[in-house]
Formats: structure tokens, sequence, C-alpha cells
């Protein structure tokens, strides 16, 4: 028999502010933390809004980490790290804690570094007759080193760990994966695994990314993920919805075995199924009585997901993705930072703005909704197809494994 | 509960210069490099142009035998189709195969880069260095699909053509995500949760951008006094850095009881696996080699072996000053005096430094020496100037018969890994 596992902590810089409570308190007021784009690096009147992480947020997370390894991250990173710390905290654990085995499995968005913006400079400098001389950059790089000696590092994709490693010193067992669902529920499955098998103790699981780029967010509307139409409001499963918004941030969760945890209740993880195609998504037998769901603020391929949610039997729907945008690096683990929420308190939180729903389901609008909540059904689609289901219970009891 | 065996039963692989493993076998038992000097950076005006690169010719092959539309999907999903095709036909089994039974992917890879998009976007500079992005949209369309240069599209397409409905991960663990995707692969079918997986990297990163970065670390060889062939010189003293590559490879693992099921011929066996973030410093490991030694035992632990089992290393082995070091004096502890009984291969001095795809081309490699009973020569070492005599490095392909192998890969970001494999 498998041990069960559980939640023991949650972090996240997001949008919606520093820490869990800020991302709470937005979604149970239905507030939207997405704003008007800001960046020195682009301009648009088309994409015109995104989810982006406010400066004091940026500089509460910097506290969180060593001046002298701040060098070596993007902000994401950054992000990512003050979101472990304080998942530990919940958890009532440090990086170093004797007898306890870490384990550390990150996950980082898929276009964050090195972007445009790294070489926006070199290449403007190296313009010439409208366009940039790729021979003279290589010039101006290899011979003058004119660029950031340390954008190997923060290229990285596995920088996140690395930094997180050394901040807290932890010495252990490791991954590092790439992009969205799929990263998140490895991520999920290789700590869950190796708490089971009992190698580690306590798992740390961290995303972290950003799409504020040109080229990202270029790659993002030329899919069809995010509207390039002027729009500044997101409304996922909502028939005004006209097109998703990109956002940015990071989220962590510390798991730990259930038995090692206080008794008391306890948010635990039950399954997790996969599928690159949404429709062959295996699904849980019994009826749930809250899903989770992101949605895409597209009403057609929201109807279309609506098919796949309507077969979970869930009592209530609730949706993060109008507090925050589009995640690229964390989007289950914020889901599953507010299915936790949810289960805690026995609350679903509405899903902001939404007034015309695409489908006719028990999506939860206006206000938080009270119910008896016990099962939870987090269903993650990707904007690159790949699709992932994770199982939650809530209980007071100690499980006989 | 007893942890199930897992077999090898194929593998594929592409890498510079070669189509097949058997072709990049050989290449370097007739200790034959495959590093040249790559026509791009010549164009760009590099000192040093050496890398090791999947050519022109080698994409023609490969793009053809693509089963989908070019124009939409990227080089790397041609790349891992093109790998994997090979390995499932060298397994015997059906691409349906994995559609029926709980299965994995485990696919490496770091980055995909992107100077053409660079080029492109400075079209659409105002005086500031701003982008306009509204031009920008309206006159680009990103080649190879709007999703070509994420990190995770090689996974994705091996996922939906193979119908795989378990595991699907992208691992991005610098130097050694080829071979810890081949580890959690290892471990989802020992732990009983899949029948069926296919590990490994492909890795495209033979380019400018990677260039730029790692010599702006220091990290590259830039002795352009050695030819490109000779610049890579694992654990030489006058070793300089490493030569940018690029490659794939991907295995085909089950556990014993399926493998039987099907009677499928099992080439080899993982039989043990450690990974290790070591909280260092995030480019080089502890000097004394204890951290890399500690990731070594670990492995030897998880397969059930004392060191004394161990008959040959495939060596990280990069060319740097520092990781050989300390790599060396972390086998010198893990191994002791039975050193001197084991033989060494760095297959880096002969394909160079493919990041991802090393560890995944250094396991076909290492399983290969297991087959043949042959263990491969390591180019440009010369035992007389060895700094390091008691690593036993082949100037000639050996017959020796090998029943074990240690293959490590250690990342940047302090991410160490040890694969050990054995006879079938």
């Amino acid at each position: 028999m498998k041990k069960t596992v559980a939640i023991a902590g949650a972090g996240c810089v997001l949008p919606s502010g520093w820490g869990v409570e800020s991302f709470w308190a937005a979604a149970n007021e239905g507030r939207s933390a997405i704003t008007a784009l800001n960046t020195r690096r682009f301009h648009s009147e088309r994409v015109v809004a995104f989810g982006q992480i406010q400066d004091q947020d940026h500089q509460r997370s910097r506290q969180d980490l060593a001046q002298n390894l701040q060098r070596y991250c993007t902000p994401a990173v950054i992000w990512g790290v003050s979101a472990v710390r304080q998942a530990l905290d919940e958890a009532g654990l440090t990086g170093e804690q004797p007898g306890v085995r870490f384990g550390l499995y990150c996950c980082q968005g898929g276009y964050t570094h090195p972007s445009l913006e790294s070489y926006a400079e070199l290449l403007h400098g190296c313009r010439q007759d409208g366009v940039a001389d790729m021979a003279a950059f290589a010039k101006r790089i290899l011979q003058d080193r004119a660029q950031d000696p340390f954008l190997v590092l923060k290229g990285l994709s596995n920088c996140l760990l690395g930094v997180t490693s050394l901040a807290l010193k932890l010495v252990g067992e490791c991954n590092a994966y790439m992009q969205g669902v799929a990263g998140n529920l490895a991520a999920l499955r290789e700590a869950t695994a190796a708490l089971q098998a009992g190698r580690i103790d306590a798992a740390i699981i961290v995303g972290a990314g950003s799409e504020l780029d040109t080229l990202a967010l270029s790659g993002l509307v030329q899919a069809g993920v995010i509207s390039a139409n002027g729009s500044d409001t997101l409304l996922p499963f909502d028939l005004r919805g006209i097109g998703g918004i990109a956002g940015e941030g990071a989220a962590a969760l510390v798991l730990r075995r259930r038995e090692d945890l206080p008794a008391g209740p306890q948010t635990c993880l039950a399954d997790m199924t996969a599928h690159a195609i949404l429709a062959r998504l295996s699904l849980p037998d019994r009826p749930t009585d809250v899903l989770v769901c992101s949605g895409t603020g597209d009403p057609h391929k929201d109807r279309e997901l609506c098919q796949t949610l309507a077969r979970t039997g869930a009592s209530h729907i609730t949706s993060g993705l109008a507090i925050n945008g589009i995640l690229s690096a964390a989007p289950s683990l914020v889901d599953l930072i507010l299915a936790r929420g949810a289960l805690q308190a026995q609350q679903v939180p509405p899903i902001a703005g939404l007034q015309q729903p695409v489908a006719n389901l028990p999506f939860v609008q206006g206000a938080p909704h009270p119910a008896s909540l016990a099962h939870c059904l987090v269903l993650n689609r990707d904007d690159n197809g790949f699709s992932a289901a994770f199982q939650l219970f809530y209980s007071a009891e100690v499980p006989q494994d | 509960m007893q942890a199930r065996e897992v077999l090898v039963t194929g593998y594929g692989l592409v890498a510079p210069t070669a189509l097949d493993a058997a072709s990049l076998f050989t290449t370097i038992s007739k200790k034959r490099s495959c590093i040249r000097q790559h026509p791009a950076f010549v164009e760009l005006g590099f000192a040093n142009p050496a890398a090791g690169f999947v050519d022109e010719q080698q994409w023609q092959v490969i793009a053809a035998a693509f089963p989908g539309d070019l124009q939409t999907t990227s080089r790397q999903e041609w790349l891992a189709h093109y790998v994997a095709c090979q390995a499932l036909a060298h397994a015997g089994l059906a691409d349906g195969a994995f559609a029926r039974i709980a299965s994995g992917i485990f696919v490496g890879a770091n980055k995909h880069c992107v100077s053409g998009d660079l080029r492109d976007a400075s079209r659409y500079m105002d005086d500031q260095g701003r982008v306009d992005l509204d031009q920008y949209l309206d006159n680009h369309t990103l080649s190879g699909g709007a999703f070509a240069r994420r990190v995770d599209q090689q996974t994705r397409h091996l996922a939906e053509w193979l119908g795989v409905r378990d595991h699907i991960s992208t691992h991005s663990d610098a130097c050694a995500a080829g071979t810890m995707a081949i580890g959690s692969a290892y471990r989802a079918i020992a732990r009983g949760e899949i029948d069926l997986a296919l590990c490994g990297a492909v890795e495209l990163m033979a380019h400018e951008l990677s260039y730029y970065s790692f010599d702006g670390l220091g990290a590259l060889c830039q002795r352009v006094d050695f030819s490109p062939q000779e610049q890579s010189r694992p654990f030489m003293p006058d070793r300089c850095g490493f030569v940018l590559s690029e490659g794939a490879a991907l295995l085909v693992l089950e556990s014993r009881e399926h493998a039987e099921r099907r009677q499928a011929r099992p080439l080899g066996r993982v039989l043990g696996y450690a990974n290790l973030c070591e909280a260092e410093k995030i480019t080089s490991s502890s000097r004394d080699g204890s951290k890399y030694a500690a990731c070594m035992a670990a492995a030897l632990t998880d397969a059930g072996l004392a060191s004394a089992a161990v008959d040959h290393v495939n060596v990280h082995g990069t060319s740097t000053q520092a990781n050989d070091r300390c790599e060396a004096l972390g086998l010198a502890q893990v191994f002791g005096e039975t050193i001197e009984q084991m033989t060494f291969t760095a297959n880096k001095s002969a394909v160079g430094h493919s990041l991802a795809g090393s560890g995944a081309i250094e396991a076909v490699l290492s399983l290969m020496s297991i087959q043949l009973g042959v263990a491969l020569p390591t180019l440009n070492f010369q035992p007389e100037k060895s700094q390091f005599p008691e690593l036993k490095f082949l100037c000639e392909p050996l017959q020796q018969p090998i029943n074990v192998v240690l293959s490590n890969s250690f990342g940047f970001g302090g991410v160490n890994s040890s694969l050990v494999l054995g006879r079938a």
C-alpha cells in the first residue's frame, strides 16, 4: 500500500500579491490582478494587459535571497525562492532541518531566458540599415565581452533548482523540469514517489516563470493562446470572453508523508493522471465536490473543455485564471493552492468576472460558496495541449497505510 | 516492496556525423572525431568555430523521415521522431505498444535558441531599442510553429504520437538531464508504475547563442592552435574547456516481465541510479571531489553493488580543468585500490559536449561496450602525460569483458547524476 502524501506548506508570488493569503483574498473577492502591461522593452496597442508581479512584491521576494546569489537570477527565480521559503515556513521546516532528508523538484517556464530583453541593448547597438548585423553582434560579445557574464546561468533551465539549493544549502535528491502542466505533474509525481519510497522525508516542489518578452508573447499570440485585440479582461468560461492574457509568477508546495504530520485536518494528494490529448485523460470514477480548472478565456475552447468538466460530476467548479493570467511555469501548483484553500475553508471562491457561463455546469459565480468539501479535482490543460488531473482529499484522520 | 528489474531492449541515436549508434561506436573505435568547424560559426567570424553539429546532410535524412508537416513543426520534433523510430525498431515494438499499457516518455532537453528571431525582431526596434510588437506580429511568423522554441515540443510530439497516458516529462537538469531522464524512467518502472518507457535526450544547442553564453563563462576551449579534433582533451593537463556539441539518443526500457511476455531481446539492464543537488557552487563542485563521489556511491548502493563490481566507467569528462579534476578525485574516493583494474572512457573527447544529449549518448555507448565487449578509446589522450595516471583511459579500443559500467553526468546548477548499467 502506498503511503499517503499531504501538502504541508504552500507559498506563492503572483500578480495577486506576495503570499498565499493575498491570492486567497483576491480569489474570494473575485478580484483580477491583471493590469496594463508595463515594460520598457516593447510597446503594443494590441497586447495591452498582463498578469504582472508588482514591484513591491518583487522587492519583498528579494529579501529572501542573498545578494550574491541574485546576480545569477532572473526575477522569476527570485520569486521561486521566496515562494519556497513561505512554503517551508508554513511546514515548520528549514532547508537544513536535522534528520529531515529533502528532495527538490523544480519547474521553469518555457521561453523565459535568455529572452529578447537579454540581448536587446546589444542588438540595438549592432543595427545597420534597420536590422542587427549578427557578425557585429558576435564580435561585441566574443571580443568586447559586452554580454552579461552570468547570462548562461540565468538561461539555465535548472537555474531555479541551482539557486534554491544554494539558498537553502539543500543537499539531496533533485529534478528540474520544463514547462507548465507537464512539468508540474512530473515534479509532483517524482516528489510523491520519493516520499512513498522513503528516499526523502520532505519534498519541495516549485515552479517559476514569466512570458513577459516580445518573442514569448508573439508565440502565444500566434498559437491563439492570448488575444491580440486590445483586450484587458480575462473571462474564463464566459460567453463574453475574447481570449487569453498571459501572466507570471511562482508557486511552491512542501509535501510530506501524512503519517509524519501532526494530527488534524490535512489536504492529501490522492492520484495524478496525464495525457497529451484531453479527451483521453483518465478521470476519477466518483463525482468530486469541487473542481478547479483554469479555462482559457476563449468561449469556443472553454465550451469544448466543458465536455470534459461534465464528465467529472463536480458539485462546484471554480477557476483562478482571471486572477493571475495564464502562467507558464506553475499553473497546476497555483490551482492546487487554490484547491487546498477551498478544502481548508470549506468554501469555493467564485470565478472572477463570470456572468454568462458557456455551459450549464455548476460554476461558482458572484460570491464565495460555503459547502461541505472532502474531495477536489484539479484539471489542467496546457496551451500546447498537454492535460493532467490531480485528485485531492481533505481528512482529519491519519489513513491506515 | 521488491523493486522490479529494468531491461534495455532498444536504442536510437543521432550524433554529429553519425545517424545511428553503430556508426558512432565505429567512428570512436577508429579514433575519429565528430568535431569540425561549424559553418555558421565560420560565417559569423568566430576565432574558434569548432563544434559538434548535426549537419545539413543529416537533417535532410531526418526531415525526410518525419511524417508531419515540416512547416509547422520544429527540428527537435523531427529529430526526436527519427531517433524514436530507431529505438522502437531496435526493440521490436510497434508504435501502438505504448498506448496499450502504462508507459512513459522521459526526455532531457535544455534550451532552443532563437538568433534568427532576434535579428528579425531588431527590424522593429525604435530609436530607444523598444520593439513595436504589433508590427512584429503583422510581419513575422515564427518558423516551425508557435511553440517551436519551447523545450518540451519533442516530448509532446512523442507523447501524442505514441499515445502515452502516464509519465510525460521534459528534464532540464543542464548537462545531467539525459542521465536523469533515464534515471527517472528506470525508477518509474522499478516501482511498478509503468512497464515501458522511452527515455533519453534531444538537445540542439550547437548554436551561437549557447556558444556566447558558455564562452562568457570561460567554459569553452579557445585554443585555436589545436585543430577542432584536438580541442576536447579530457583529463590531459593542457585541457582548456569543452567543445559545444549536440545530438539525441533515446532508449527503450521495460520491466523484465513485460519484456519476457513479448519475448524481447534484452540488450542490457539499468542496475542503479542516483542524483544529487550538491549546494556547493552554481558552476563547480567541491574541490575534493567528495560531492561527485557521494553521487557515484549512492548509485552503486541503489544497484546493490560494491565498487569492485564496476569494470568500466564512462566519465563525464568535459575537458575543463575544474570538472575533470573533481571527477578524478571523486573516482579515486569511490574505487580506491580497485581503480587500477578498471578502464575508463571519455566520449566527449570525440563527440564534444552535447549537454543533455551527452548523458543519453554515453548511456547508449556504454551499453554497446557491454554487448560487444569493447572499451572505447579516449581521443587526444596521452598516457605518458596524464595528470591522473591511476585512471586507465585507452588510446586504442580494447576487447575486454564488461559486465558493469558506471556512467556519470554532472551539471551546472550543482546537479549530479550517476547511472549503473549492466549485462542483461
